[in-house]
This record gives C-alpha cells, sequence and structure tokens, in this order.
C-alpha cells in the first residue's frame, strides 16, 4: 500500500532522481517533472499528496509554479516542500510566503527530507 | 601566358577544394569523435550512478554495504565514480555525505588533489583545490592555504571557494587577506566562504570580523560588514556602528549603516540619527534613514520627523512613510 503519491519538480535529473528514489524506497508514489512547467501542468492534476519543488529553474520557477497552485482550488492545500540552494533569509521569507509549508536549502540530507516528508503529510490526516 | 593564367587557376581551385573537403572531413571527425566520446561517458556514468544512488538513498544499516559496493568499483572505472560522488557533494549533506567522504579517502582521492595542488598547470591546480573543497576533509587545507597566494587568480578564487567549504574558522583572517589590492579574487567568494564557515561557528569569526573592520582596505571592511550583518555577529556591532560615522568611504558607511538594521538596537538610534545630518553623504543619509525607518521604534521614528523638509526627496519620502510620531510635541489626548 503506497504512503501517498508525491511529485517531484527538479530541473537537475541527478536530484530529482535521488528525492525520486528516497521516496519510493519509503513507499511513495513518485512522479517526476524537469521544469516548472510541465510541473505545474502535473501539480493542477491534483493528484498529489505532495510536491517537492525546486526553486531556481528555467523559464518557470518554482515560486511561481508554488503561486500557480495556490491559486487554483484543486492544489490550494497540497503540501509543498521547497528544496533549493537559495538560503538568503529573503528567499525563506519569499518561499513561505507563496505558499510553502517546508523550505530545505541545498546542500541537503536524504534523511531529513525524508523525514519532513512524512511529517507534513502526517499534519495533513485528521 | 593564358595557358599558364589557366594551369594556375586550375590548380589553385583545386587546392582550395581540397582544403575545403579537409576542413569538412575534420569537423565531421571531431563531432563524431566528441558524440562517442560523451556515448562512452555516458555508459560509465549509467555504471556508477546505480550505486552512489544506493547510497545517498541508503537508511541506518544500509550504508556500509552500499558504500562497500562504491569501495570495490574497479580503477578503469574509478575516475569516473569520483567525478560523480564529487559531484553529488554539491547537493547532499548529512551520514551520507560522510560515508562517501571516507570512500574516496580510503581511494585516495584527497591525496592526489593534494599532490596535485602543485602541479605545473593551472587547470590542474584549480581542479585539485576544487576537490580539496569538496571532499571537505581537514587535511587538505595547508594546501589549499598556499593556494590563496597563487599566481593565477582562478585559482586563488577557487581555492578561497574551497576554505569556506572545508570550515575551519582559523582561515577567517587569511580568507580576508586574500582581497588584497591586486589579488582580484571576488569579495562575494570570500564573503560566502566566510559565510559558510561562520553559519557552524559565528564566535570563532568574531577576532577575524574584528579586525578586518579596522582593516585600511576598503573591500576587505566591506566584506566584513556584510559578513557580520548576515550571520548576525552580535558582538561585532558596535564596531561596524563606529564604522557608520568614521569610516573614510562612503560605500562602508552605507553598508554599516544598512547592516544595523540586523545587528543594531536602541543604542545604534543616536549613530544613525547622527548620519542623517546634511552634511553627510547623501547614500549614508538614506541608509541611516532607511534602518531608522526598518527599526520602527518611536524613537527612531522621532528621528526622522525633521527630515520631511528635507532638500532629498527620497529622505522626505522615507520621513513621511513614518508617519504621526509617538513622542511629538502636541501629541496625546
Amino acid at each position: 500500500m503506497t504512503q501517498g503519491k508525491v511529485l517531484v519538480v527538479d530541473d537537475n535529473q541527478d536530484i530529482c532522481d535521488l528525492v525520486a528514489l528516497k521516496l519510493s524506497n519509503a513507499g511513495f508514489e513518485v512522479t517526476q517533472a524537469n521544469d516548472g512547467l510541465s510541473g505545474l501542468e502535473l501539480g493542477l492534476s491534483g493528484d498529489f499528496d505532495l510536491v517537492v519543488l525546486d526553486v531556481m529553474m528555467p523559464g518557470m520557477s518554482g515560486i511561481d509554479v508554488l503561486r500557480r497552485l495556490r491559486d487554483a482550488e484543486q492544489t490550494a492545500t497540497t503540501p509543498v516542500l521547497l528544496l533549493t540552494a537559495k538560503t538568503q533569509e529573503r528567499d525563506v521569507e519569499t518561499g513561505f510566503a507563496a505558499g510553502a509549508g517546508e523550505y530545505m536549502t541545498k546542500p541537503f540530507s536524504p534523511r531529513e527530507l525524508l523525514v519532513r516528508v512524512k511529517a507534513m503529510l502526517a499534519r495533513r490526516q485528521p | 601566358m593564358l595557358v599558364l593564367s589557366w594551369t594556375v587557376l586550375v590548380w589553385t581551385l583545386t587546392v582550395l577544394c581540397a582544403l575545403c573537403v579537409a576542413l569538412l572531413l575534420a569537423t565531421v571527425a571531431v563531432r563524431v569523435g566528441r558524440g562517442v566520446l560523451a556515448r562512452r561517458r555516458e555508459a560509465l556514468v549509467a555504471q556508477v550512478r546505480p550505486l552512489v544512488l544506493e547510497v545517498l538513498t541508503a537508511e541506518d544499516d544500509e550504508v556500509a554495504p552500499a558504500c562497500e559496493k562504491v569501495a570495490a568499483v574497479p580503477e578503469p572505472l574509478w575516475p569516473t565514480a569520483e567525478r560523480y560522488v564529487l559531484a553529488a557533494f554539491d547537493s547532499v549533506r548529512g551520514e551520507v555525505r560522510d560515508a562517501l567522504v571516507q570512500v574516496l579517502l580510503d581511494r585516495g582521492t584527497l591525496a592526489r588533489a593534494v599532490a596535485a595542488t602543485t602541479a605545473r598547470s593551472a587547470v590542474r591546480r584549480a581542479r585539485a583545490a576544487e576537490v580539496v573543497g569538496l571532499v571537505g576533509h581537514v587535511d587538505g587545507r595547508r594546501s589549499i592555504v598556499r593556494l590563496l597566494s597563487d599566481p593565477s587568480v582562478e585559482v586563488r578564487t577557487v581555492a578561497a571557494r574551497a576554505l569556506g567549504q572545508l570550515g575551519d574558522p582559523h582561515v577567517a583572517a587569511l580568507l580576508l587577506g586574500a582581497l588584497r589590492p591586486g589579488s582580484d579574487v571576488p569579495a562575494s567568494i570570500v564573503g560566502t566562504a566566510l559565510i559558510g564557515i561562520g553559519e557552524a561557528d559565528t564566535t570563532a569569526l568574531e577576532p577575524a570580523l574584528e579586525g578586518a573592520l579596522a582593516d585600511r582596505d576598503e573591500i576587505v571592511r566591506l566584506t566584513a560588514v556584510a559578513v557580520a550583518a548576515e550571520l548576525l555577529v552580535l558582538p561585532t556591532a558596535r564596531y561596524v556602528g563606529e564604522r557608520v560615522l568614521h569610516d573614510p568611504s562612503p560605500a562602508v558607511r552605507v553598508q554599516a549603516a544598512r547592516a544595523l538594521a540586523r545587528l543594531g538596537g536602541a543604542w545604534a538610534v543616536p549613530t544613525l540619527a547622527s548620519a542623517t545630518a546634511p552634511t553627510e553623504d547623501p547614500g549614508v543619509r538614506l541608509a541611516a534613514a532607511r534602518t531608522l525607518l526598518d527599526m520602527g521604534t518611536p524613537t527612531a521614528l522621532d528621528h526622522l520627523a525633521p527630515l520631511r523638509d528635507d532638500l532629498d526627496p527620497d529622505l522626505r519620502r522615507l520621513a513621511l512613510e513614518a508617519g504621526p510620531t509617538l513622542t511629538t510635541e502636541g501629541a496625546g489626548p
């Protein structure tokens, strides 16, 4: 039985694969996207329990994707974990202001990411 | 004569055609060669990638056996594995990273990189410094410190970045020294390196920052102010405050005034208020006023009131943003 459906959006294929493998090893059903636009298209389907989203991507940034997800009724409350190399306080503030539930900076601990994903999903349950 | 001219023309055209064909063939050969090399590299990476990913996604007792597989990669494949592991260090930290560092140490990666820091080629020295920084082991520190004086600015820059990655606060003064005139190491690289070091141990950076705030070089002082503010090194706050009024450089006075938005408290208000004096540099006045506005306390905002009639429109705008103050004469029930 799957722990949940997660969408991973990152233009770095290695990071995408790493996060996807870590989560699928833990029992999650994972879908990947390598750019903001395709990530948004997949995300707006509303099929996912959580989205792991890179911020700095060519074309549509993770913050723009997040704002669009929040604007859509079916994804307004979908938990989003931002995974980014941007470590400045103002970047963190921007991420949370846009509606992120968690903000992790790179380099990141895959183990910690899994813990945070599980915690975010647990908070959602009644 | 006409026959000779025709002959020369024909031969010239023939030679030119041959050169064009040769150039075309060479271009095609290079592209094909690159394609072959790229595919070969991809095939090699495809062999090591799953092994490295297995380590990076391993839990607890899975880590050691996964690392053994990476450690057992045969010699012809090892350079590919080493490059892939080092590339992963940009993105990953934690126990799994530490485990892979040990694999690299056991396979001699650090030793080879340290040896390469004395290579004749600047490219090799820079790459060696990068590897030492990525491995992040203190044994590489001495070789990197030496590279801060390298003849090549690119090597010096990579060495500065690597020292930041090594995380040893004892090199902070040396890093700031890399900003000396003629060094050309970007201040942003040194600043980022210091911030990286300071995130682990801010206290250890204090002596170096305090010294740098009094340095004769403007870039060093600017960098020290920026780092102190970013890391919230509060013990340096009063030294930063002194820079607001007494630094010979307007740029440093501006940076220091803005830094007090993070480092300052009630004690900084008189300093900032003095910095808004009409005799001060316009940029400094604006920075000080902006900081007083950001502080938002009644005392701070009171000092903006006189600026409502200032000749500088930006200062007037900030003063108006402050709104009516609580301690304005005549205010009250």
